[in-house]
């Protein structure tokens, strides 16, 4: 092998080598660390204004409360949050308390990432969180989260191109509900082609997130599926029956037989007036009346197949089981996510509450639409997405064939593909 | 130390920075990437348990890392080629005097300098089926739609029509470079020996580009492996992995499902394919000619 040779493949796997590797974190944004006898690393998603001025108040209560302990807030940006948090616990770098995708809880408790709470916690506040978030926060057993925001799910209806189309809108009440097959049918009749192109100027349907199990699981389990064996080990019978497959044939066929749905997502499309029905988080609702007040909307329940089933869940924290000060870093999490905390968290961002308390405490908010039936949703119909160590494999494999059917495939080998591809990863975390 | 032996330390601690940096950021990476790729690593956990070659064997029967290598083999036949033939024959074109030309020397370049990212979107939107320009262009002169990234029978086509524009003007100006490095004097003597427009090509420009045409060849081949920000931006490998490239395989696995070892394990692979693939490009391309 001539030296040219060696050093093209020395150089070549120094570029793969370099591809890979992350960039450098975000830099420290909170107080500095000054002269602190003690410092708490709090690692936080990066989600806008209304999160981090939550997040600081808590720190302002917390340094009050805990003279010459200083917290460093470091935030990184949602879409690689997940990657630079794995990074930065593995690294050793003294993070202390941190942000937890609800969904992957199960997975840092697998990994042994989140220390146990059980002891801080009096039974009068743990219970004080919603049930499903509770379930969310247990890993076997023991309580290793603190949820701090969830989300509801519901269908946001303009209502204007319900007028200018001469039909009635949906009711408001869970009693009325619409199943998905009388949503295809008011959508082909909202949806407008001027021009007869083919290409619709206003659509009838449209997920607010395409393909993402946050917002495809809940049209397996309303038509009677599982998501995952109780033991946690399989998908097989589950995402692959023929009752998930049903599901997700529905889903293809909004883009490709009924055409109702653009096969690419356009963006904003809900707030230009060019979209009749949109499945939406609860957060939406806030978006729509502070950034687009002229769309004149009306939400509505979430439609079902057989049974009502709609989708929850969205940000807890925890303490890094390495932490050097557990009593502190539990002190700071709670300082963001005990009773009080969590009423102060709702006025400054608008997440739906975790917890009971918040909810009974503002009545004005959550006994008025739009929140009266988000508070319905969570309180009657809301589940998690699976709680397994895989879930990020789980989540990535089944988007992918959400996908592949939106774009046309046969939904029953996409799933049963996609059922194959989860039981392999399962079997890794046995 | 004589002060001749003394002086001939000094280049090496012109280069030793160089080398320094190299070694730390380059070469510690890939034997720590060749390292991983015998364990298991649970990142979190922090914790490194040897495997043995456990991650190559998984390897070879994993059914989307094949897919992952066909694609990846087909997309570097296809792409390399063109780019070169299109990037020299651009090359040609505007090696010529003109203001035109030069102008169209700057358009063909316009690609080179957009971030791959901005590309990859701005070609995401273009491509859409239902709201995209290029269908939208379509319908209006009575053609069909077509369905572009969305459809495994065109997905991969389109991936590689956006990278071929992407990189077609950087290589034409690493081209037009060695161009202009051919004397003008053996031009006019194949000239006056009655050499046609076709034949001074053949018999003179292309053998006398042939050292920088090698270069631009293997750094094609060689970046075209590497490929991973289209697919990450415009794809995501699919559809049902119609477009999922070794790349994209290294950066699901090791971020996605945080198997690192698994992740290093196809890196290593990648790397024996590019190191093959040059290879054989080094062999079959020697250069023969010298001016």
């Amino acid at each position: 092998m001539s030296h040219r040779t060696i050093l093209t493949i020395v150089l070549s796997f120094a570029l793969v080598s370099g591809g890979i590797l992350p960039g450098p974190s975000s830099s420290p944004v909170g107080p500095g660390p000054a002269q602190a006898a003690t410092e708490l690393q709090f690692l936080s998603v990066a989600r806008g204004e209304p999160r981090r001025q939550a997040i600081l108040a808590a720190v302002a209560d917390f340094e009050k409360a805990n003279p010459g302990v200083k917290v460093v807030l470091s935030e990184i940006p949602f879409d690689q949050f997940f990657q630079k948090a794995a990074i930065a616990l593995s690294s050793g770098s003294g993070i202390d308390v941190f942000d937890v995708d609800s969904p992957l809880v199960a997975s840092y408790g697998h990994q042994g990432a989140l220390l146990q709470l059980d002891k801080y916690y009096s039974k009068e506040n743990a219970q004080d969180f919603t049930k499903v978030e509770r379930d969310l926060a247990t890993y076997k057993g023991k309580m290793i989260s603190a949820p701090m925001g969830s989300t509801s799910v519901g269908m946001f209806v303009n209502v204007d191109l319900f007028k200018a189309a001469g039909l009635k809108l949906p009711g408001t009440d869970p009693k009325e509900r619409m199943t998905w097959d009388q949503v295809v049918e008011l959508a082909k009749k909202v949806q407008v082609d001027k021009n007869g192109n083919k290409i619709p100027d206003v659509w009838g349907l449209a997920f607010q997130q395409y393909d993402r199990p946050y917002m495809m699981l809940p049209l397996i389990l309303s038509n009677g599926a599982g998501d995952l064996s109780p033991d946690g080990t399989t998908v097989d019978g589950f995402l692959n029956s023929p009752a998930a497959i049903e599901a997700a044939r529905w889903y293809g066929d909004t883009f490709n037989k009924h055409k109702i749905s653009p096969r690419e997502q356009i963006p904003n499309l809900f707030y230009t007036g060019k979209l009749a029905m949109y499945v939406a988080p609860s957060y939406e609702a806030n978006t729509l009346k502070s950034q687009y007040p002229n769309v004149n909307w009306v939400l509505v329940p979430h439609p079902y197949f057989k049974k009502p089933v709609t989708e929850t869940g969205a940000w807890h924290a925890g303490v890094f089981s390495g932490t050097k000060h557990p009593d502190l870093a539990v002190a700071l999490l709670k300082a963001y996510t005990d009773p009080e905390p969590a009423k102060r968290n709702y006025k400054i961002m608008n997440y739906m509450p975790v917890r009971e308390s918040t909810f009974k405490a503002l009545p004005e908010t959550f006994e008025v639409m739009p929140n009266k039936l988000f508070y319905w949703e969570i309180v009657h119909t809301a589940i998690a997405r699976p709680r397994t160590p895989a879930y990020r494999e789980y989540e990535d494999l089944l988007r992918q064939a959400f996908a592949n059917v939106r774009q046309g495939a046969d939904a029953a080998k996409e799933m049963n593909a996609a059922a194959e591809k989860i039981n392999t990863q399962l079997r890794r975390y046995k | 130390m004589t002060r001749r032996r003394a002086w001939s330390v000094v280049p090496y601690l012109f280069i030793a920075p160089a080398m320094v940096g190299f070694g730390l950021f380059k070469l510690y990476p890939i034997m720590e990437g060749l390292r991983l790729s015998f364990y298991e690593v649970r990142p979190i956990a922090r914790t490194q348990d040897f495997i043995g070659l456990a991650n190559f064997a998984e390897l070879v029967r994993d059914p989307v890392i094949l897919k992952a290598t066909v694609n990846t083999l087909l997309f570097n036949l296809a792409v390399t080629p063109v780019q070169v033939v299109l990037a020299l024959g651009l090359a040609v074109l505007v090696n010529r005097k003109g203001r035109v030309l030069q102008a169209f020397r700057s358009f063909f370049f316009m690609p080179a300098v957009i971030s791959l990212v901005v590309a990859s979107i701005i070609w995401k939107l273009m491509y859409a089926p239902d709201s995209g320009l290029i269908n939208g262009l379509l319908i209006a002169v009575g053609l069909p739609a077509q369905t572009f990234l969305t459809s495994q029978s065109q997905a991969m086509a389109s991936l590689m029509g956006m990278v071929v524009w992407k990189g077609v003007g950087y290589w034409m100006v690493i081209l037009l470079a060695g161009l202009k490095e051919i004397p003008e004097s053996i031009q006019e003597a194949a000239i006056v020996d009655g050499a046609g427009p076709g034949r001074r090509f053949f018999s003179v420009t292309l053998p006398l580009l042939s050292p920088t045409l090698v270069f631009v060849v293997v750094a094609d081949t060689v970046i075209n492996f590497l490929l991973f920000v289209p697919v990450y931006v415009m794809t995501q490998g699919g559809p049902s992995e119609a477009t999922t490239l070794l790349m994209f395989e290294v950066y699901r696995n090791a971020f996605v499902y945080t198997r690192f070892g698994y992740a290093a394990a196809i890196s290593t692979a990648l790397l024996l394919v590019i190191a093959v693939a040059v290879s054989i490009q080094m062999r079959f391309l020697r250069v023969e000619f010298e001016y």
